[in-house]
């Protein structure tokens, strides 16, 4: 295959459309006839809903409707379904409007439907909803104590399950036989997502032919399509078409069923007219799915060498109200089985007690369950290498899977592909010159300068996932990728993939795949994606999936494309098949190069079929279905390097240096932009964002006012480098790189920031490592 | 949210304390009431405008009186409903004479709920204490002009 356009660092074609201003994002559609949705949120974190009167809102010119859950439970429709189920676990109703009860602030308990969005929203003031307020917990571990407030009937403790992987006894024996154990209780607080683009749904039905159509903010329209119709609402499947235009950004935010569409969708039939619903900024705190908030507790167990014998953890999961759609899976499934890390771990167990509070739903958020347990391994690493004497880069390397050992199975189910660890360790150790760098550190330490160099040295599976495995661990879907390959009678081709783009890029990085395994220009590549009236079933974006799935799938497709017109070929150059080569978007017989015929001339005759091959369907397209053989494992070393100021406690990132392995890179301008956004959304929950709610489960960081996310002048230039170990189980040997930043980031910056502050015996400081936080462990430390 | 304090009257405390049941003055003294009646022994429904900042809106609360202890104790509830979430304050007032006139020793506690709390929650306290301090000044000014 000549590689004209993949590993080229292309600028992203769909670019020139974001950046002046047309890009087609759901708000910015409308219809004839269109309504507005305003939703009445509850103010109280629990209470029980006494009555709603609608009658001043329903007098108010403009208004059309006010519905309440009750009005949609009396018409059939039922809860939001979970779409990853554990053995054991509690899965209470989450009704789209509240019926009896509200369980955290901002549920919804009624809808307003209105000419214009202005009017929608002035007459959600005019609902009058009668409370009877009761107590609220919003912190999981307060939420487990005896006489906590319950969340649901269902789980009177407010334990929805408890979950463990890892061989418990072999576990305990490592500790027994431990020369040092080293402990450490963190907290991987919670976050807000954020997208730039609020959540928005656009609902339209059509009387005449029982149809719907659903314009949302989706990361997977087919995911979406069939939860929506086949489990809540009760609309037979080919009757509903989901359709996501652009997406501006996501984070695993949008990849789950939420009330809003459903309400649209539902109303768009009772009131005979489109309605739309976009969230303002406040009701994206409220009702965009958080993520993290989990409450842990770790001990890993060392050997005299510095070997180490044995992991210990255990986690409290802050679950939110109800179950959002992937919430079980996060905190175990793609957080147990990560806490192996880079490491050759003999014995590892994880407990995790997923819990019920009176707070907004957690589930994926990018990276979902691996930042988790990275951090988790990371700090004890580095802890561990304090405390033993060592240099925290080379306990690591002592602790390194051997290159030699792959395929390595872990105690925690995944089974790594492949790897060379020391290889990402050592590049990332000569960009940041390592050596001169400890002894500037111990030169400015005596001037009374506190810079401190942080390791992170991640794994993340992605690709997600082998449809039987995750069937086997609770996925009530297969996670395969399909792909539609469409050559049209001149040789362009469209190609509709199941995967979806919420801003990474994919109508260049595929369009690069595609025109090289076809040897046609990039120009003469169209990919679709995001509408189930065009596209065969798929199954989204989340999980670094898109490449190694979606790609591959892609891969697969032109495969087939290319040896039915390798048939076509053989036929017109009066050749057999197997003589017949491709190259460079030319058929030829093999040795006389010059008699060929090209893509296009191929194409057409396919199309035409005069002079065809006898028993060969005319025609040009295909269709292929790609279920990964395994997870991928892209790895890396992130170096982050900052200084502290002891008198405020301000934290300056000095340098980020981010060495990755995410095997083959499409695109290198598209992959090095993941890792910073990646890296910045680290930094951000690292030094900066947390979501706080007060004793009475009232969200205080629900604006951009309280909730600081990083800006420009939080983040240094970023040195960027790979190493690549393809893939050996995918066509392409990519490995998806959407979410190592974010994987790597948190543990690097605030080992950092401890090493800067070993000088005074601050061992631990819960993240976001805010300047108060600092002063005031300094101050602790070393007494005024 | 907290708020306690102090404050000296130069007046006796049979009239500070004559004021302070007064539903007049009780209007007067809280903030952004618009209208107040009495609804029962010691209840009183009122109207009020509550706002921090862009955050305000109209509010309509319930305020019961108890644990009346002429002339030296009673505790205050506020219950306030509006389209910015509620408020549910509930505090005691004390009095004590000495012989430069009245001590009043107040101390409450308030849930806040909805956008009040959720923007306003930094604001809160600070905006709060002022309100109380000016409501205070207010019935000084009215006792010693009166």
């Amino acid at each position: 295959m000549a590689t004209r356009y993949f590993g080229v660092a292309m600028k992203r074609r769909e670019d020139p459309r974001f950046i002046t201003g047309r890009g087609t994002y759901v708000d910015d559609l409308t219809l004839p006839g269109l309504v507005y949705a305003a939703m009445v949120r509850s103010p109280h974190a629990h209470a029980r809903i006494r009555a709603i009167h609608k009658e001043k809102a329903l007098q108010h010119p403009g208004v059309i409707a006010v519905f309440t859950g009750k009005d949609m439970v009396d018409s059939g429709v039922k809860s939001l379904p979970c779409g990853w189920l554990l053995p054991g676990m509690k899965l209470p109703p989450h009704y789209p409007m509240a019926v009896d009860k509200v369980r955290h602030v901002g549920e919804i308990v009624a809808v307003v439907i209105a000419e214009d969005r202005y009017t929608a929203e002035d007459a959600v003031r005019l609902v009058e909803v009668e409370y009877e307020v009761l107590p609220a917990v919003a912190d999981g571990a307060k939420a487990l104590q005896p006489g906590a407030p319950a969340v649901h009937d269902e789980a009177p403790d407010n334990i929805c399950f408890r979950w463990s992987i890892g061989d418990k006894e072999k576990t305990e024996e490592a500790f027994r036989r431990a020369h040092k154990t080293v402990k450490l209780e963190l907290v991987n607080q919670r976050l807000i997502p954020n997208a730039i683009e609020p959540r928005a749904a656009m609902a339209q039905y059509n009387p005449a032919t029982d149809e719907y159509t659903l314009w949302v903010t989706s990361q997977n329209p087919h995911v979406h399509r069939l939860l929506m119709a086949a489990f809540v609402l009760g609309i037979p499947e080919h009757k509903l078409r989901v359709i996501s235009p652009d997406v501006g950004g996501g984070f695993g935010s949008k990849i789950f069923v939420y009330p809003e569409e459903t309400i649209v969708t539902w109303a768009a039939k009772q009131v005979g007219r489109p309605v739309k619903w976009t969230a303002r900024r406040m009701e994206s705190f409220v009702s965009d799915a958080h993520g993290r908030d989990h409450i842990t507790e770790a001990e890993l167990a060392v050997d005299e060498k510095g070997k180490v014998l044995g992991l210990r953890v255990k986690t409290i999961a802050n679950l939110g109200a109800y179950l959002s759609t992937f919430a079980p899976a996060i905190p175990t499934y793609l957080y147990g089985t990560l806490l192996s890390g880079q490491y050759e771990i003999p014995a590892i167990y994880c407990e995790v007690t997923g819990v019920f509070t009176h707070t907004t739903p957690v589930d994926a958020y990018r990276g979902a369950g691996r930042p988790e347990a990275t951090y988790v391994i990371e700090r004890l690493m580095d802890v561990a290498a304090r405390e033993l004497g060592e240099d925290p880069a080379e306990f690591r390397r002592k602790n390194f899977i051997p290159p030699d050992k792959f395929p390595y199975q872990t105690p925690v189910a995944l089974q790594y592909d492949s790897g060379n660890y020391e290889g990402a360790l050592n590049k990332a150790l000569e960009i940041v010159n390592y050596k001169a760098l400890r002894r500037q550190q111990e030169e400015l330490r005596q001037q009374g300068r506190y810079i401190g160099i942080g390791f992170s040295c991640y794994i993340e599976a992605c690709g997600i996932a082998p449809s039987q495995v995750v069937g086997s661990l609770g996925a009530q879907a297969g996670l395969w990728e399909s792909a539609l390959v469409r050559v049209h009678p001149t040789g362009k081709v469209t190609v509709y993939t199941g995967s979806h783009t919420h801003g990474q890029g994919h109508e260049t990085a595929f369009a690069q795949i595609v025109a090289d395994e076809l040897g046609i220009p990039i120009e003469d590549v169209e990919i679709v994606h995001g509408d189930t009236g065009s596209v065969p079933f798929g199954m989204g974006t989340y999980g670094s999936r898109s490449a190694p799935v979606g790609g591959s799938a892609i891969v697969l497709s032109l495969q087939k494309i290319k040896e039915k017109a390798r048939k076509i070929a053989a036929h017109l150059l009066e050749a057999a098949e197997e003589d017949v080569v491709f190259e460079d978007g030319k058929f030829y017989v093999k040795g006389v190069p010059d008699r060929f015929k090209t893509f296009q001339e191929v194409a057409l005759q396919a199309y035409l079929a005069h002079n065809y091959p006898p028993g060969l369907e005319p025609g040009l397209e295909a269709s292929s279905f790609y279920d990964p053989k395994n997870f991928t494992f892209p790895f890396g070393t992130h170096i982050c390097v900052v200084e502290v100021d002891p008198e405020t406690g301000k934290v300056k990132i000095l340098r980020y240096v981010a060495v990755d392995d995410a095997g083959r890179i499409i695109n290198p301008l598209i992959a090095e932009g993941q890792v910073h956004g990646g890296i910045a959304q680290g930094v951000g929950q690292a030094l900066l964002e947390g979501a706080v709610y007060d004793e009475n489960a009232q969200l205080l960081s629900a604006s951009m006012l309280d909730y600081a996310l990083p800006r420009a002048d939080d983040l240094p230039s970023f040195e960027i480098d790979h190493t690549v170990t393809p893939c050996p189980h995918n066509p392409l040997g990519v490995k998806g790189i959407g979410e190592t930043g974010t994987i790597a980031a948190t543990a690097a910056v605030v080992n950092a920031v401890m090493d800067a502050l070993a000088p005074f015996g601050i061992r631990h400081i819960d993240m976001p490592l805010t300047p108060e936080k600092i002063w005031r462990a300094i101050r602790e430390a070393r007494p005024a | 949210m907290r708020l306690q304090g102090s404050y000296r009257f130069p007046t006796a405390i049979d009239r500070v304390w004559g004021a302070l049941m007064n539903p007049q003055v009780i209007a007067r003294l809280l903030p952004g009431v618009e209208r107040l009646e009495p609804v029962g022994d010691n209840v009183y429904e009122a109207e009020m405008r509550l706002g921090i900042g862009p955050i305000s809106g109209r509010y309509k609360a319930r305020i019961t009186l108890s644990e009346i202890d002429p002339p030296n104790h009673y505790r205050i509830r506020i219950q306030a409903q509006g389209p910015q979430g509620t408020v549910d304050a509930n505090g005691t007032i004390d009095l004590t004479a000495d012989e430069a006139g009245t001590v009043m020793h107040y101390e409450g506690e308030a849930k806040v709920t909805g956008l009040l709390m959720s923007l306003g929650a930094r604001l809160l306290e600070p905006t709060a204490q002022m309100l109380v301090n000016q409501g205070l000044k207010n019935l000084e000014a009215l006792l010693t002009t009166a």
